[in-house]
């Protein structure tokens, strides 16, 4: 089947703000985050006739592109098992310290999640076809990962400033 | 930033503007800039399928003397390759004309057949403006330079239709002395290849993946060039659409 040079193209057009937005967050910085998105898409090229059709295209580009970032993160000359996840970049934390923190505390792979539903605006049964999980997976480590990061957001929040009438 | 969070969707929509507002890019698509990465990683140009039927039998039976099992095939004595080889391989540069690779049809022979259990592949080649192109006939045809690295093609499995698994590629002949394919289960073979002479100066494998290695878990997974101090010269992996980071609930 193959997929053509056309519908590649049509993604990357598309979905190009995803998947640097995303990107960003893996990498840590988006500099790295558009070379990778770049270098994936130009393997996807060069490799379109491997991708039978399975899922969709969006999916099967992005596990190229993630398998860049992985071997970028473990170091140039490293191939990454894309079943070994490395630690994911978090947000900065001179933007926002509290979400940052929040971030910290979920494992790579749930940070993974979200920064594909969130970031690249991925549906569902995507997230599920790149991370090779189920739909009803996604929305539990969806769920989860929400309420990891409202506790810890509530954590961190500063208290209210009492007002001069709640002191009296 | 610490508006009160009363419902998922709330926090759904906090997390989704506050994560993208860490991560903010400026970052604009640029096309024709993955294309130029892509030819620099040695470009597959799109299936040309060749229906030479009788006549490409017969150069090939007419022209025994080039049939070597390995080694370095002498491409000045080769035959020249049937009409319509040339013709898909004029084609190239219209079906990609930013690489243009600029391939010298009339050049263009058969310099090789690869026996594998599925059957025999005629191998062509012909030199181009930068480097050579080449192609197995009935499959791909593409075009590699001598700075493209290991260049190689996988039907991948399973298999679809009638089209056996084949692993093919070439590499520009710089000291090349073993490439190894390697399987998801651990273990490794060495491919047979050959090398064609100037103008060409390259190395051509084609191998056929056995039904050993037809299974999930003991399929290809990479693939590398060794020159003889064992330094990669060439490598390259194999995605698979089943390919994933495992993401579970327990973290």
């Amino acid at each position: 089947m193959g997929a053509t040079t056309r519908q590649i193209e049509r993604v990357y057009r598309s979905r190009y703000s995803g998947f640097v937005g995303a990107m960003t967050a893996v990498v840590r910085n988006p500099e790295d985050a558009a070379d990778v998105v770049q270098d994936g898409f130009a393997q996807a090229l060069t490799r379109r006739r491997e991708f039978h059709g399975a899922g969709p295209l969006e999916a099967w580009i992005w596990k190229i592109a993630l398998r860049k970032a992985f071997d970028r993160l473990a170091g140039a000359r490293v191939q990454v098992p894309l079943r070994e996840l490395p630690e994911l970049g978090l947000p900065d934390p001179e933007t926002d310290p509290e979400l940052e923190a929040a971030l910290r505390q979920l494992p790579p792979r749930k940070r993974l999640v979200v920064y594909l539903h969130y970031l690249a605006d991925l549906p569902y049964p995507t997230v599920a076809e790149i991370c090779g999980i189920s739909e009803g997976t996604v929305a539990a480590t969806l769920s989860q990962a929400r309420v990891a990061l409202a506790e810890s957001l509530a954590e961190r929040r500063p208290e209210p400033a009492r007002t001069a009438r709640g002191t009296r | 930033m610490t508006t009160p969070i009363n419902t998922d969707a709330q926090l759904d929509t906090q997390l989704r503007d506050r994560l993208r507002a860490a991560v903010y890019h400026d970052a604009m698509p640029r096309w024709g800039d993955v294309k130029r990465r892509a030819h620099a990683l040695g470009p597959r140009l799109p299936r040309q399928r060749l229906v030479l039927g009788l006549a490409i039998a017969a150069v090939i039976i007419a022209a025994p003397a080039f049939a070597f099992a390995t080694g370095v095939i002498d491409f000045s004595s080769a035959p020249s390759a049937p009409e319509p080889v040339k013709v898909i391989f004029g084609k190239l540069d219209a079906i990609d004309p930013l690489h243009g690779p600029g391939a010298i049809t009339g050049q263009t022979k058969i310099v090789h057949t690869f026996h594998t259990t599925s059957g025999s592949y005629d191998l062509a080649a012909a030199p181009s403006r930068d480097g050579w192109c080449w192609g197995i006939v009935h499959r791909d045809m593409t075009c590699n330079t001598p700075d493209s690295g290991l260049n190689y093609g996988y039907n991948q499995l399973p298999a679809v239709g009638n089209e056996p698994p084949l692993v093919d590629g070439s590499i520009a002949a710089a000291g090349v002395t073993r490439i190894t394919l390697k399987f998801e289960d651990g273990s490794t073979i060495n491919l047979p290849f050959v090398q064609v002479s100037a103008p060409i100066n390259a190395d051509f494998f084609l191998y056929e993946i056995g039904p050993d290695h037809w299974d999930e878990g003991s399929r290809p997974s990479t693939i590398a060039a060794y020159n003889a101090d064992g330094t990669v010269v060439g490598s390259g992996w194999f995605i698979r659409e089943s390919d994933a980071p495992v993401v579970g609930t327990q973290g």
